[in-house]
């Protein structure tokens, strides 16, 4: 009895000791380090969500796209926007009047989620926030914000390097379909569609291709493209080569003379290099899924094989079905691919059509 | 009860000391401070002893009994397994109401509630993992309680409806524990309970309304939210609490079975000991010791973890239900949804009750009870199997590229790349290491690399290969695993990179990348896997690539060793 009444009193002061022990290491020590590495995901997360969403237009780096998309270099946006002042001072008048990022947003921090989530009015910045059509959740928005505030000026030069090499590929879900269609799924990741696109019929930045070269067309656009030219497979090309709307050639950020207006009634979708040899592979995944988002059956035997050279757009003012039609003619060189050559195996609940080798007609 | 009306004492000092004694008398009616110094002091109770008549004249004393059965204290008879249950019931009680005072209940705020609740409050994140971990163990407890009662066959007559309550107590906690999972809003809430309340869908007829009533729509959403929020802060709790009670009032009308009544040759004792002071400082010195314990393990030796964002338009690799339903899930993969899910649970649980009702064999020796306990020993083992089979381990392997980058760049959670490697030795430049040349093509030589990198690179290595052998169609497979530099840490307030003393920039973020690419394959109608050839009749390539980054401030947290390394000097 005694000695519970010891062990009751020993531990009872043992805990209240251990609280405040807790208690006082709190502030100085776990909660700093606690939003260190809440931060430290933040800007882990946000990497990943900016290689997806803004690295097509901004680089892997931040460097910017200046000659091709023109989007604004992004890893000095710190010191650009204080270009003027003593870094130190953000709070002098000279930053708020220069930029008026003061007054509108207090923060530069502010001003990054504000441009995020309702894009740039007149340039081709879309909005990337839920609660302005897009597709990234405000979590995302502070991740991908705390990722591009932590650049301040310089990146690894690596990092640059590899923004030619590497590309969008890493998704945040490992795909364990990710090499159908013949590598055109990748393509698809690569290329950087993925962050505006989707193949369902949703529109994130970009109008969901789901069933883009079928009867009906895409769910947005329908059977035309934004220019105006009917859907066939030679002006896809066209269109994603270079018929692009809001990126006037070889502007950096907003100091531009050339019409923004006119160039975005086409849209924001910039010029993107691909080959011809990439182009049919790309077809060949998104060809495999209708409207509904879910891969048409017998998709993956239907591998289209354009032949290079064949692709010549055809312009909506003189529509030549001739033209699409032998565009959509199969060639000998057509990709032909497995559809699961990823699947499981003893058996996932992905959809494993049975792939027949070779569409050569 | 002194009814005599008392004079008003006089002065600050006596006013004082009758408010203590009179608070005193509160708690503890009937004994005086001299009877509390007796009892302290261990000293034998006095006749007519005062001890007694607490448990007559205090509401809280009156639940305990005045005196225990000696043979139902024997702590290698029930390890006091129900008791703490109630323990944690009261724990999980507490930290649960410290955590809804920060907590929100919309899918808009309860994400970055919880990031607040980790990183703003002062011991909230202690708060969180006492009530994370305390229900992981609450529901261990009941069921091992469960297991306890069953094996020394203690819910036989007159005890049966206690076992009644006590398994509906355990699906009132497992519930209780599951309902607690959707809170956090991250991958692992949304998708565990995407698994959980889908199950109730495949229930005949009214499936789809209990699962619609369950989740407040199609999807799980704000309305599930806040659904499982009231489930588990009021409804549940509220049922749960009034069923103790009923539980516990049948054992005090019972009485805790004899355990003389398990042995041939014991003889029984009737020998108690009395509720206070004995039992009394008993527990408080065990409820000392638990809470110690908790406090202790949970500020340094366990973290609760936080996952992403939920998100539904990505499922996470290997999302499984928590352990205690893992059996559940295993179930799911040898059979249909409706049958596996929702046939065989109920029969299950109405087994159970029915249990005591069925076993009408009188005696509770284990000799006379080999067909029950060879029943449960088999099932307990039939348990075991099916909630292996639930595990991710078992039966949905995907490709050998995604179990492998699960392995080493998880989406979520931790893979090898975190908990391996100290990142002071991920070197400050691109490093490649190839699985066909063995050796790093890019970067840094094998040998100069730090031992841990090496011993990370000689495993991706083994793992490759390993795959090779698991997956038929993981053909003449070859990997990159590589590390790059991706950003550098800058100063807060001042806004410029800091460099260290050798005039270095830091780097703040690293990126580990898993590279794979394997013969891309085809199974004919036979079910014979055999390189896929194109229409020129040349082989392909599969390519597979998997990405994660690395934070210097997050990143040794997750180390297994608990090296850290020194922070950079301005």
């Amino acid at each position: 009895m005694t000695r519970n009444v010891l062990l009751a009193t020993l531990f009872t002061l043992g805990t209240a000791i251990a609280l405040l022990v807790i208690f006082l290491g709190e502030k100085t020590t776990r909660m700093p380090a606690a939003s260190a590495a809440v931060n430290a995901t933040q800007i882990e997360r946000g990497a990943r969500d900016y290689e997806q969403y803004c690295s097509r237009c901004h680089g892997l780096a931040g460097q910017g796209g200046a000659n091709e998309t023109g989007a604004p270099q992004l890893n000095n946006i710190v010191q650009r926007k204080m270009a003027l002042q003593d870094p130190k001072d953000l709070n002098s008048s000279d930053y708020g009047r220069q930029y008026g990022i003061k007054e509108k947003y207090g923060t530069i921090r502010n001003y990054i989620i504000a441009t995020l989530i309702s894009g740039i009015r007149g340039a081709a910045m879309p909005a990337w926030g839920q609660q302005a059509g897009g597709p990234l959740r405000q979590d995302q928005i502070e991740n991908i914000a705390s990722y591009v505030l932590s650049w301040n000026g310089d990146v690894p030069s690596s990092t640059v390097a590899l923004a030619g090499t590497v590309a969008a590929a890493s998704l945040p879900t490992a795909d364990p379909g990710a090499t159908p269609f013949g590598g055109g799924k990748v393509l698809f990741q690569t290329k950087g569609c993925v962050g505006c696109h989707n193949t369902s019929n949703v529109t994130l930045v970009g109008p969901g291709l789901g069933g883009l070269f079928d009867p009906g067309g895409t769910e947005a656009y329908g059977t035309n493209l934004p220019n105006g030219n009917p859907v066939n497979e030679a002006n896809v090309l066209d269109w994603i080569r270079k018929a692009t709307g809001g990126f006037p050639q070889k502007h950096v950020g907003l100091n531009t003379n050339v019409n923004l207006a006119a160039n975005l009634a086409n849209g924001v979708m910039p010029p993107i290099a691909i080959t011809d040899a990439e182009y049919t592979k790309l077809l060949v995944y998104l060809k495999a899924y209708g409207r509904d988002g879910k891969i048409k059956p017998g998709a993956d035997a239907a591998a289209p094989g354009v032949k290079a050279g064949t692709l010549k757009p055809t312009p909506a003012t003189t529509p030549q079905p001739a033209a699409s039609a032998a565009a959509n003619q199969p060639a000998s060189g057509g990709i032909s691919q497995p559809a699961s050559s990823a699947t499981s195996v003893s058996g996932t609940s992905q959809v494993v059509p049975q792939a027949t080798g070779t569409t050569t007609p | 009860m002194a009814t005599t009306p008392a004079k008003r004492p006089q002065g600050v000092v006596q006013r004082f000391k009758g408010a203590v004694v009179e608070a005193g008398r509160s708690f503890f009616p009937s004994m005086g401070w001299r009877d509390w110094r007796s009892v302290l002091r261990g000293e034998a109770a006095p006749r007519p002893n005062p001890r007694m008549r607490v448990n007559s004249n205090s509401f809280w004393y009156h639940i305990r009994p005045r005196a225990l059965p000696l043979e139902a204290t024997a702590w290698y008879y029930t390890f006091g397994l129900g008791w703490m249950s109630a323990f944690f019931f009261v724990l999980e009680a507490i930290t649960g109401m410290v955590l809804m005072v920060y907590y929100t209940p919309s899918p808009d705020q309860a994400y970055s509630d919880m990031l607040r609740i980790i990183s703003d409050v002062p011991l909230g994140q202690l708060m969180r993992n006492m009530h994370r971990l305390g229900a992981h163990f609450m529901v261990a407890i009941v069921f091992l309680h469960m297991m306890r009662t069953f094996f020394t066959a203690s819910y036989k007559a007159p005890r049966q409806f206690i076992w009644v309550t006590g398994v509906i107590l355990l699906l009132f906690t497992a519930v209780l524990s599951f309902s607690g999972y959707l809170l956090p809003w991250d991958q692992l809430a949304y998708w565990a309970v995407t698994i959980g309340s889908s199950m109730a869908d495949a229930a005949p007829f009214i499936g789809n309304a209990t699962n619609l009533l369950l989740r407040g729509g199609v999807d799980i959403g704000a309305g599930a939210l806040l659904r499982f929020y009231l489930l588990h802060i009021f409804a549940l709790p509220m049922l749960t609490l009034l069923l103790i009670s009923v539980h516990y009032y049948a054992v005090r009308k019972q009485d805790i079975s004899p355990l003389h009544e398990l042995f041939e040759n014991k003889p029984p004792t009737r020998r108690k000991i009395p509720f206070l002071p004995d039992q009394v400082f008993f527990e408080i010195a065990v409820i000392g010791l638990l809470t110690f314990a908790f406090v202790v393990i949970n500020a340094y030796f366990w973290n609760s973890q936080l996952e992403s964002h939920a998100n539904p338009t990505q499922t996470p690799n290997h999302t499984q239900a928590p352990w205690y339903f893992l059996w559940l899930q295993g179930m799911l993969k040898f059979g249909d949804k409706q049958w596996f899910g929702i046939g065989w649970p109920p029969v299950i649980i109405l087994g159970l009750l029915v249990l005591p009702y069925l076993d009408r064999n009188p005696s509770r020796r284990f000799k006379d009870r080999k067909v029950a306990i060879g029943v449960a020993i088999a099932a307990l083992i039939g348990m075991v199997y099916l909630t292996n089979a639930g595990s991710p381990n078992y039966g949905i392997q995907q490709t050998a590229a995604s179990e492998i980058s699960q392995e080493w760049v998880p989406v979520e959670g931790e893979g090898i790349v975190d908990t391996a490697i100290k990142w002071e030795d991920i070197p400050d430049q691109r490093v490649v290491y190839d699985t066909d040349k063995k050796a790093t093509v890019q970067g840094p030589a094998l040998a100069d690399l730090k031992p841990d990198m090496q011993a990370a690179f000689a495993q991706f290595q083994a793992d490759v290969e390993k795959w090779k052998k698991l997956d038929t169609r993981f053909r003449q497979p070859h990997g990159t695993l590589s590390f790059d530099p991706f950003a550098y840490e800058t100063d807060d307030t001042t806004q410029k990179i800091i460099v260290d003393r050798a005039g270095a920039k830091v780097v703040k973020l690293k990126r580990a990348t898993v590279n794979l690419d394997w013969t891309t394959t085809n199974v004919d109608a036979n079910g014979k896997v055999t390189d896929f050839t194109d229409a020129q009749g040349k082989t392909t390539l599969s390519l597979f690539q998997q990405s994660r980054y690395l934070d210097r401030d997050s990143h040794d947290a997750r180390l297994q060793s608990d090296a850290s390394p020194p922070r950079p000097q301005q």
